[in-house]
């Protein structure tokens, strides 16, 4: 079965083909990263202009890589949601009109959904159930994957997601945007001990995140040297952040999967990337004998072939969308305790 | 030639079918909800009740702006998406011509105008002769006290129209004396249809957001460049 998939949330625009939801036959990713660097962030409403512009392009592309025609196709999948409405809008009314007009069905997939998918491509024989955390720009969540689609909220964050925080103190530190390959990089020349930042970690037994009491703690940090007028590493900073913040999350998802009692962790979103998060999460997994999965750096950003993969087994249920399907800018995950 | 007409680049979401010079069915919402919801069903309403496949559409007449920027948006990305699964070629067309094509009997200045917010609005100017319309004005965004000043400069008697013709009306009309009538005149997926008999089509349509986005300006202000092309 070969789903056409379209991803349009954030800043990338995508279109994949995947076939049984475990196959890559095409995945082109239009990234619009150097078009928000000049504002320092995502602006909603020029990521908008730019999905319109180039969505079309994009599908042709896909189309093109995978040898096939859209007569080829038995599926059209489009994110609905969370993320930016007016970019969501575009894929989803795009797909919506595809779908019609080829008499195919149409799957609105979660965006998060779509992130713990990649592991389906990255791992062919990965299945449900197992642990996951899923770590972006948008979103910080703990969850057990009980079946395809199907999970338990265990943890998530109750301010900031913790890309967000990457990004807000890369931009305190001077550094691009995105921030998180700014402060990764950073990091590797800088003392990760230099200064002791606060580990935020909650009440006892919580899988919660907070980021926003370390973000706050850089800021301080950086106000107080300048008053007392230190130099400041910026190295060092970064380093202790990204020490702290990965320090926690390594420390909550390994407790989250022992207590649920899983041997696979599977981790998604743009922050699997973090060269420090899979060197302490792949180090503090072989402890306790758990296999941790990092889908390709390529798989963690935004792109169309996770949202193929999470459709695919949407798929099989018949979990169709209808012509109002609209886009969701805060869809919630699907739990066994919030099913729709 | 069968077309089909897409609108829904303001609060009202309007389809429409013709061959030829005949409007065969038209269905329009004023319901101002979310267009992403409704469009699609309403195209496939139209088609339904005139019992016309999509595979028997020859081109596709979408109204691509100035008006709400994600309105706009919607009705591309459906025309696209349209276009794209039966390889049906599309024209955009601009939505104040769109408005200006339903009163183009009036004989003079015809001018269609849409809130812009902030003071604003979006126009152009056109003359109708009789079903005719030729445009004297490209889409453009104006002050109302600079909108005051197009219409008082108009040689012939002016009709404002548009989906908030009345409101604009009566706050330029004691001193815009050209000015002799206004008809609230919501966009129709109809004109769109009888506009595009005079137009090219293709597989690629353009915005015409007219206004840049609130990041955009403030960029140009700061380094003299555009971030997007538009």
């Amino acid at each position: 079965m070969k789903i056409l998939a379209i991803e349009t949330s954030c800043d990338e625009t995508s279109v994949a083909i995947v076939e049984d939801g475990r196959r890559i036959l095409a995945n082109v990713i239009d990234s619009q990263i150097e078009i928000h660097k000049k504002f320092g962030g995502v602006v909603p409403e020029i990521a908008s202009r730019r999905h319109i512009e180039k969505i079309d392009e994009v599908l042709a592309e896909a189309l093109k890589a995978s040898g096939l025609v859209l007569e080829d196709m038995d599926a059209v999948a489009v994110t609905k949601g969370p993320g930016l409405v007016g970019a969501l809008l575009v894929g989803v009314n795009y797909a919506k009109a595809l779908a019609y007009g080829l008499g195919k069905p149409l799957i609105g997939v979660n965006h998060i959904d779509g992130h713990i998918a990649a592991n389906y491509l990255a791992f062919e024989t990965l299945s449900p159930p197992f642990m996951a955390l899923i770590v972006s720009g948008g979103h910080s969540h703990i969850v057990e994957v009980l079946d395809y689609g199907v999970y338990r909220l265990m943890g998530q964050t109750r301010d900031d997601a913790i890309g967000e925080a990457f990004d807000k103190v890369a931009r305190t530190l001077g550094y691009g945007y995105p921030g998180g390959p700014y402060i990764d990089d950073a990091s590797k020349r800088g003392d990760p001990e230099a200064i002791s930042f606060p580990r935020t970690y909650l009440e006892k037994g919580s899988y919660d995140f907070s980021f926003s009491g370390i973000k706050s703690a850089v800021l301080n940090y950086l106000n107080q040297q300048q008053m007392k007028g230190l130099e400041v590493v910026k190295e060092d900073v970064a380093a202790s952040f990204q020490e702290a913040v990965v320090e926690v999350v390594v420390q909550k998802i390994i407790a989250a999967t022992l207590t649920a009692g899983h041997r696979i962790l599977a981790v998604a979103g743009g922050v699997a990337s973090n060269s420090r998060l899979r060197e302490l999460l792949t180090r503090e997994g072989e402890k306790h004998q758990l296999k941790v999965l990092f889908p390709d750096p390529l798989l963690c950003t935004d792109n169309g072939a996770m949202i193929g993969a999470a459709a695919y087994y949407q798929s099989l249920e018949k979990d169709y969308a209808d012509l109002s399907l609209n886009g969701i800018p805060n869809l919630q995950l699907r739990t066994v305790d919030n099913l729709r | 030639m069968k077309i089909l007409g897409i609108e829904s680049s303001t609060q009202t979401a309007s389809v429409a079918l013709s061959e030829d010079k005949r409007i065969l069915g038209e269905i329009s919402l004023y319901t101002g909800l979310t267009h992403s919801e409704s469009l699609m069903g309403l195209i496939d309403g139209i088609l339904l009740k005139t019992g016309t496949p999509l595979a028997a559409i020859q081109g596709i007449a979408v109204s691509v702006g100035p008006g709400s920027f994600t309105g706009v948006r919607i009705a591309m990305a459906t025309a696209m998406g349209l276009s794209r699964a039966g390889n049906i070629p599309m024209t955009g067309i601009s939505t104040l011509e769109g408005i200006a094509h339903v009163s183009a009997d009036f004989r003079g200045i015809i001018v269609p105008i849409q809130d812009a917010r902030r003071d604003q609005v979006y126009t152009a100017v056109f003359k109708g002769e009789g079903g005719r319309l030729t445009r004297l004005e490209e889409d453009q965004t104006l002050s109302v006290e600079e909108l005051k000043t197009l219409v008082a400069g108009q040689a012939s008697p002016v009709l404002l129209c548009g989906p908030d013709a009345h409101g604009f009306y009566e706050r330029i009309k004691t001193e815009a004396t050209q000015l002799v009538a206004f008809i609230n005149q919501q966009p129709r997926g109809a004109a769109l249809c009888e506009i595009s008999l005079e137009r090219e089509f293709s597989f690629e349509i353009r915005p015409n957001y007219v206004r840049r986005s609130q990041a955009e300006r403030a960029y140009f202000k700061e380094f003299g460049v555009h971030v997007l092309n538009d």
